[in-house]
């Protein structure tokens, strides 16, 4: 199983948007599982756990430069979530499932 | 108001907020720089995103308004959060502005002064 990690401020916009994409993959039979933190455990996250994918949300922007460096040094991929692959209608579960699906190897 | 479109505004006011304080966090590095157009320019980039963020929230209480029943979810109240916390810091970066700016007149007095001692 593949496993994607999505960092935001609060972890809690993020857990909703986690939740949503893993029934999506679920429904699609993928075996992709996707989880969420916040940005204060996400430097952590991409040096010492085992997801395949750190995906950024659009509210922790500043942040990012700092995660890809990270991801850099570790050998993992760090993206950054586009706006309308980050609100949990449809089309932006979507948008997200399909940026998992390009990014995670 | 359904609760997947209460979720939709949270989402949009939680964004326009995240944009807002990256925005501000810009404005912070351009004060350290003394580059104090720059940071000007990004206060008043998030004073922008700052607007499309309440004017998600004035949707949902124009509906409040009038008399539609609206679920107060916990996503919507973390969203307030975002937004509230992303204004009080834009507002303590206008305050650090001002200082900046104080600083950097003395360091200019201070420069002055010493050219004229020493010259």
């Amino acid at each position: 199983m593949k496993k994607a990690l999505i960092i935001c401020a609060a972890g809690m916009s993020s857990s909703m948007m986690a939740k949503k994409t893993t029934d999506y993959f679920k429904n699609k039979n993928m075996d992709i599982e996707v989880d969420a933190i916040t940005a204060t455990e996400g430097e952590d996250a991409i040096r010492n756990s085992d997801f395949d994918l750190f995906l950024v949300s659009p509210q922790t922007t500043m942040y990012l430069e700092g995660f890809e460096k990270i991801g850099d040094e570790v050998g993992k991929p760090v993206v950054s979530i586009p706006f309308n692959s980050y609100i949990p209608i449809p089309t932006g579960i979507e948008g997200m499932a399909n940026l998992v699906e390009e990014n995670i190897g | 108001m359904k609760s997947e479109d209460i979720q939709v505004v949270a989402f949009e006011i939680i964004l326009h907020s995240g944009n807002a304080r990256t925005m501000v966090h810009k404005a912070f590095a351009a004060m350290k720089e003394k580059n104090f157009k720059l940071s000007t320019e990004n206060l008043k980039l998030s004073n922008d995103e700052l607007l499309l963020a309440h004017k998600s929230q004035t949707n949902l209480l124009q509906e409040y308004a009038e008399g539609s029943h609206i679920d107060m979810e916990i996503i919507l109240v973390h969203a307030q959060d975002h937004l509230m916390t992303t204004m009080t810091l834009r507002e303590m970066a206008i305050e650090m502005q001002t200082l900046y700016e104080e600083v950097q007149n003395i360091e200019k007095r201070n420069q002055t002064k010493a050219k004229k001692t020493t010259g």
